[in-house]
C-alpha cells in the first residue's frame, strides 16, 4: 500500500501529468485518423522518450494506447469508417444514430463507455497482477519456456484469423531474436558477416519498420489528395446523457468485464472484446433487433468492451512478459527499452514505476471525461481534414528521425526500411504482425530457459516436463491449439445444419 | 497475380531462406544450433503447409477475386523508389534538407497539387523536430547542409 501511495505522488508531479495528457491527446488525434493505430503511434513515439525517465515515458505510452482507442469512435461515428480495428463494432449502431442526427450524442456515449472500460481494466490492472506475479515465483527455466510457448501459441491461434499464417508469423519473429552472437558459445548466428548485427536485432527498428512503413505505403498508393470537408464533419452538440446513465450501467458492467477478461487473454485484443460485449448485449437485450439500426446500447457495448481490454492486456505483460495484444506488445518493448524486465523483478526492483504505470492507465481513462465531449470530438475530427497523401511522408521522415536518433545509426535507419518491405508483403499474403513482435520479444527467453533447464538437469529432456506448472501450462497451451480445430468443426456443423 | 499465387510464391521464396539458414547453422556448435534448428524446423513446417493449402486452393477457385498486391502499382514505385533516395539524402546532406525536400516532392509526385501547403507544412515538421529533437531531447542527426548541425 505505501508502495501504492509512493507511485501515486510520483504520478501527480507535473511532468508526468504533462506526459500523461500529451499523450492522450496524441492518441485520440492518431486513433482518429484511419490508418493509424496506438501500435504505430506508440512505436514512432517510443525513441523521442528515450531522455524521459520510465515513468514519464510509460505515462506518455498509456496516455496515446487509452486516447486512441476511444479516438478510433470518432471517424467510425461520423463517417463509419473505423479509426482503429477494434471501432469497427462501434460504426454498427454509432453511424446510424449520426445518419439520425445524433453524431454528437453518439460521441457522449462513446466517450463516457470507453472512460468507464479504460478505469474498469485499470482497477483489474492494479488489482489482478500483483497477485499473478506472485504465482510466477513458482517457476522455474522449464515452466518460463512452456509460458513463453504459450504466450506465442496463443498470439498466433488466436490473434488472425488464420493460426497457419499466425504460426508463419511467431517463427519469423522467434528466428529474428535468434540474430545475433549465441550469449553461451559466442558463436555468430545469422549475421552474415554483418558487425552491426553482432548485438542482435534492436527491438524498436524491426518494430517500426513492421508496423510505419506498411502504412504509410498504403496511403501514397490510395492518393487520397482531400481530407474530409468541414460538412463531412458537423454535427450536433447532442442531448445530455446524465439522466440516461442507469440505463447504460448493465451494459458498461458486461461489457467491462468481457473486456477485463479478453484482455487477460493472451492473443486476443480489443476487437474480440468489442464483438464479444456487442453480441452479448444484444442478446441480452428485449429489443435485440435494434441493434445495427442506431441502438446507443450497441454504442455502449462497443467502446467500453474495446477499451476495458486495455489495460487487461497488460497484466500478461507485466508479470509473465506476454503482452495480451499487439498494442501491449510495443508497451512490452517500450519497457524494455527503458530496461525494465517484466516478471516478479519489475515489481521487486521497480515498484514504484509498474504501480505508477498501472495509476497512469487508471488516470488516462479518466481524462477521456474531460476530453472526449462532443466539443473535443468536434475539435479531434478536424484531423480528418489533412490529406492523406501528407500523412505518408510525414510518417516516414518521422520514423526515419525516430529510428536514427536510437543509436545514431544509419545502418538501422535501412534496416528499418528492409523490415518495412518485409511488413508490406507479410501484409498483402494476410499474415499478422504481432506474433513476429512476440517471437522476437520471446525469442531469446524461450531459448535461454530452455538452454538453461537442460543443463541444470545435465541434458534430460524430462525436465522440462517434471513440475506440475509446466502441466498446466502444457494443458493450456493444448487447448490454445486445438481450439481452432473445434471452431473449425463446430462452423462446419453448423453449416451442414443450415 | 492471384492472391493464392502470391502466396505460395511467398511460401517457396521463405522456404528456401530458411533452407539457407538451416545450412548456414552447420559451423556452430551443436548446443548453439539446436534451438534455432527447431525452430527452422517447425517455420518450415507451417510455410509448407501455408504453401499447398494456397496450391489446392488455386486449384479449386477459391480466393478473393478482387484482391490485388497492390493497390496502384505507379504510386507503389513512386513510394518504394523514394524511400531509399530519402535515406540516401539523410546520409548525404542531412535530415532537415531531405525533409524540406521529400515531403512536398513526394506529394506533388503522387499527386497532390498544393505545392505551397506541402512545403509549409515541410516547413512545420522540420521547426518541430528540431525543437523536440535537437533542443528538447539533445539528440544528434546526421550532418546538415542548411542547418548546419
Amino acid at each position: 500500500m505505501d508502495l501504492f501511495l509512493d507511485a501515486l505522488i510520483e504520478v501527480l508531479r507535473l511532468q508526468n501529468l504533462i506526459a500523461i495528457i500529451l499523450g492522450t491527446l496524441m492518441g485520440m488525434v492518431a486513433g482518429a485518423l484511419p490508418g493509424l493505430t496506438a501500435t504505430m503511434t506508440i512505436a514512432i513515439l517510443i525513441p523521442l522518450t528515450f531522455s524521459m525517465t520510465p515513468l514519464v515515458a510509460l505515462g506518455m505510452m498509456a496516455g496515446i494506447y487509452n486516447g486512441a482507442m476511444y479516438g478510433g469512435a470518432i471517424p467510425a461515428i461520423l463517417l463509419k469508417i473505423p479509426g482503429t480495428p477494434p471501432s469497427i463494432v462501434t460504426t454498427f449502431d454509432g453511424n446510424p444514430l449520426a445518419q439520425q442526427g445524433k453524431a454528437g450524442y453518439a460521441l457522449k456515449i462513446a466517450c463516457w463507455s470507453s472512460a468507464i472500460g479504460s478505469i474498469i481494466s485499470a482497477i483489474a490492472l492494479i488489482t489482478i497482477a500483483p497477485q499473478l506475479v506472485k504465482v510466477t515465483l513458482l517457476f522455474g527455466p522449464a515452466e518460463y519456456f512452456w509460458v513463453a510457448l504459450f504466450g506465442l501459441s496463443s498470439i498466433a491461434v488466436l490473434l488472425g484469423r488464420d493460426p497457419v499464417k499466425g504460426f508463419v508469423a511467431a517463427g519469423i519473429g522467434l528466428l529474428l531474436s535468434m540474430v545475433g552472437i549465441d550469449t553461451v558459445s559466442g558463436h555468430e548466428r545469422f549475421t552474415f558477416d554483418n558487425r552491426y548485427l553482432l548485438d542482435g536485432l534492436e527491438l524498436l527498428v524491426v518494430l517500426t519498420g513492421l508496423y510505419a512503413i506498411p502504412p504509410a505505403v498504403h496511403m501514397a498508393e490510395r492518393g487520397l489528395k482531400r481530407g474530409m470537408s468541414a460538412d463531412d464533419l458537423r454535427m450536433s452538440r447532442g442531448s445530455s446523457i446524465w439522466r440516461e446513465i442507469p440505463r447504460f450501467i448493465p451494459t458498461w458492467i458486461r461489457a467491462g468485464v468481457i473486456g477485463v477478461i479478453v484482455g487477460i487473454l493472451p492473443g486476443t485484443g480489443g476487437s474480440m472484446a468489442a464483438f464479444i460485449a456487442y453480441n452479448e448485449t444484444r442478446r441480452a437485450s428485449k429489443e435485440p433487433e435494434s441493434f445495427g439500426k442506431g441502438n446507443p446500447q450497441g454504442v455502449a457495448a462497443a467502446e467500453c468492451g474495446n477499451n476495458a481490454d486495455n489495460a487487461a492486456a497488460m497484466i500478461p505483460a507485466l508479470t509473465l512478459g506476454i503482452p495480451g495484444s499487439g498494442v501491449a506488445a510495443v508497451i512490452l518493448a517500450g519497457l524494455l527499452v527503458h530496461g525494465l524486465q517484466p516478471g516478479p523483478q519489475l515489481f521487486r526492483e521497480n515498484g514504484l514505476i509498474v504501480y505508477g504505470f498501472m495509476i497512469q492507465m487508471l488516470l488516462t481513462g479518466a481524462l477521456l471525461f474531460a476530453f472526449g465531449g462532443a466539443f473535443a470530438a468536434r475539435v479531434f475530427a478536424q484531423v480528418l481534414r489533412v490529406p492523406p497523401i501528407l500523412l505518408s511522408p510525414l510518417i516516414i521522415s518521422l520514423a526515419v528521425v525516430g529510428i536514427y536518433t536510437l543509436n545514431n545509426s544509419i545502418f538501422e535507419v535501412w534496416l528499418m526500411l528492409v523490415f518495412g518491405a518485409l511488413g508490406y508483403v507479410l501484409d498483402r499474403v494476410g499474415i499478422p504482425l504481432a506474433p513476429v513482435i512476440l517471437g522476437l520479444i520471446l525469442g531469446s527467453l524461450a531459448e535461454q530457459q530452455f538452454r538453461l533447464a537442460l543443463l541444470i538437469s545435465g541434458g534430460d529432456w524430462t525436465a522440462l516436463f517434471s513440475s506440475l506448472v509446466s502441466w498446466v501450462v502444457i494443458l493450456l497451451t493444448a487447448i490454445v491449439l486445438i481450439y481452432p480445430v473445434v471452431r473449425a468443426f463446430l462452423a462446419r456443423r453448423r453449416h451442414a445444419e443450415t | 497475380m492471384p492472391q493464392k499465387q502470391v502466396e505460395i510464391a511467398f511460401c517457396a521464396g521463405f522456404l528456401a531462406l530458411l533452407i539457407a539458414g538451416w545450412i548456414s547453422l552447420a559451423d556452430i556448435p551443436a548446443q548453439a544450433r539446436l534451438f534455432p534448428r527447431m525452430i527452422i524446423g517447425f517455420t518450415a513446417f507451417v510455410t509448407l503447409a501455408m504453401g499447398v493449402r494456397a496450391y489446392l486452393a488455386l486449384g479449386r477457385g477459391d480466393g478473393d477475386p478482387a484482391w490485388k498486391m497492390f493497390e496502384h502499382l505507379g504510386r507503389w514505385a513512386i513510394a518504394v523508389i523514394a524511400l531509399p533516395v530519402y535515406v540516401l539524402g539523410v546520409q548525404s546532406i542531412g535530415y532537415f534538407t531531405s525533409t524540406l525536400i521529400f515531403i512536398p516532392v513526394l506529394a506533388f509526385v503522387l499527386g497532390y497539387r498544393r505545392p505551397l501547403v506541402a512545403i509549409a507544412i515541410a516547413l512545420a515538421f522540420d521547426v518541430i523536430i528540431y525543437v523536440v529533437f535537437i533542443t528538447v531531447f539533445e539528440r544528434r542527426l546526421p550532418a546538415d547542409i542548411v542547418v548546419g548541425l
